[in-house]
């Protein structure tokens, strides 16, 4: 342009202009939300809301943290009891945080989601994983608990990333597929789902096709998530903002003495919600080959084995922690103990075969105050156990030394 | 408003021309973003039975 004359395209030039502009304010925005992700991350630890758990940008951050310990488990991450790990651990008294994620009937399908939209950032790092043994006792997952925590995004992540292996990714998407509600509205992710499940040549080359819009699909997803996580740490009173810096630190923690105040709290508790007595409607061992039989056919192994494949993928180290299951509950329900001890001999032999640590708390099936009802919810002694074992796997102690991954084996 | 003065005005002054047309753009970029900046990771609701 000629100085005093019309440019040749004014509107190109103008155009042009305000792109610079939105770019430089994207920028700047994102380089905002990144500290602020940084600096209140865990003030959104005891948080459920939905940036959390169904985005992906806080749980990468949380992974990225070296004094962070991201833990994925289900309902018994709700009730306010004393003790509860994210509340214990809140001001890192032996040096670390517990990040939970997860909700009530987040199942290892959900898990898989979530560990996948983080992707590459999984390498090296420790996961923790809470088995609810209730979701093993049914053949199917229920639609609803999926679909209550499943996350496009995530999904989208995991589909599209080059850390998992072709075999994986079918794998997980035929599972997903069974969800309609999952995927509904969303075209990219209907399309992919399908084509990554068939995985044959020609489902190759379409998904080729669409890479570069689904690129740009996920990268609209994931600013759109920086903006929703940065709001909702925001949104975090800043009272238990400034809480949560209070005593950082590393300091020697009683465990014996802990203990007894997890159980009297456990114990005040069960006074407190009288549990009413079950009514047997079988005689014991009557129910215990309907019991083995749907155990193992549940459809949780098949997911949780595709968690635990996606881990070892990945190169990262978890720590499998399973409650016991209620003895009073199966009783009533004509289960033996030789019944339900499969569970536990399913579950040591599949976390055998990825070298996955379990820590089964199968000495307390009778324990009145591991937990606060007859559901998966365990109480402030459970939690106990639930703390020293993640204390124990983040600090290297003995039992808890990382196995060195063998990532490609699998690839 | 005189957008036929307007254009004229604009018309001796390019510089301004293009600064116009670059809030313009600018503004339409805005407003998109506020539209679907946001995005919607709510789940379909399902209500749990166990508490």
């Amino acid at each position: 342009m000629k100085d005093g004359s019309t440019p040749r395209r004014p509107h190109l030039a103008a155009a042009l202009n305000a792109m610079a502009v939105v770019a430089t304010l994207l920028s700047v925005g994102y380089v905002w939300a990144k500290n602020t992700q940084d600096r209140l991350l865990h003030s959104a630890a005891p948080e459920f809301c939905h940036a959390k758990l169904h985005g992906v940008a806080l749980i990468r951050e949380a992974f990225t943290r070296p004094d962070t310990l991201v833990m994925f488990g289900s309902s018994e991450l709700i009730p306010d009891v004393p003790m509860k790990g994210v509340d214990f651990f809140s001001d890192l008294p032996t040096g670390f945080s517990v990040f939970p994620v997860g909700k009530a009937g987040t199942t290892a399908l959900s898990v898989l989601q979530k560990l996948g939209g983080a992707g590459e950032v999984l390498t090296g790092k420790k996961v923790v994983l809470s088995l609810s043994p209730s979701f093993f006792q049914t053949e199917t997952v229920d639609a609803k608990y999926f679909e209550g925590n499943s996350s496009k995004l995530q999904t989208k992540e995991l589909l599209w990333s080059d850390e998992f292996s072709q075999g994986l990714k079918s794998a997980a998407a035929k599972q997903i597929l069974a969800y309609p509600r999952a995927y509904e509205g969303d075209w990219v992710l209907g399309f992919t789902l399908r084509r990554v499940a068939s995985g044959g040549w020609v489902d190759r080359v379409m998904l080729s096709l669409i890479e570069p819009y689904a690129y740009v699909d996920r990268a609209i997803g994931r600013m759109q998530d920086h903006v929703e996580a940065t709001a909702a740490l925001l949104e975090v009173p800043q009272e238990t903002t400034k809480s949560k810096k209070i005593a950082k630190g590393k300091r020697i923690l009683n465990w014996d003495e802990l203990f007894l105040s997890a159980e009297q709290s456990s114990k005040a508790l069960a006074n407190r919600t009288k549990r009413k007595p079950l009514k047997a409607s079988r005689r014991i061992g009557e129910g215990d080959s309907l019991f083995v039989g749907r155990m193992k056919k549940a459809q949780e192994w098949r997911d949780f084995e595709l968690v635990l494949r996606l881990i070892k993928e990945a190169g990262a180290y978890p720590l499998v922690i399973s409650m016991p299951v209620h003895a009073d509950v199966l009783e009533a329900q004509g289960v033996s103990k030789k019944g339900w001890m499969e569970y536990g001999r399913e579950l040591k032999a599949l976390t055998a075969k990825y070298e996955a640590p379990l820590i089964y708390l199968e000495d307390h099936e009778r324990d009145a105050i591991f937990f606060v009802d007859h559901a998966d919810h365990i109480g402030s002694k459970g939690w106990w156990y639930y703390n020293k074992a993640m204390d124990d796997f983040f600090h290297n102690r003995p039992g808890f030394l990382p196995v060195a991954s063998q990532a490609t084996l699998l690839r | 408003m005189n957008f036929a003065a307007v254009e004229a005005w604009l018309a001796e002054r390019p510089k301004a021309k293009l600064v116009a047309y670059s809030l313009y753009y600018l503004a339409i970029a805005i407003i998109l973003i506020l539209m679907y900046g946001r995005g919607d990771f709510s789940t379909p609701p399902f209500v749990y039975q166990e508490f």
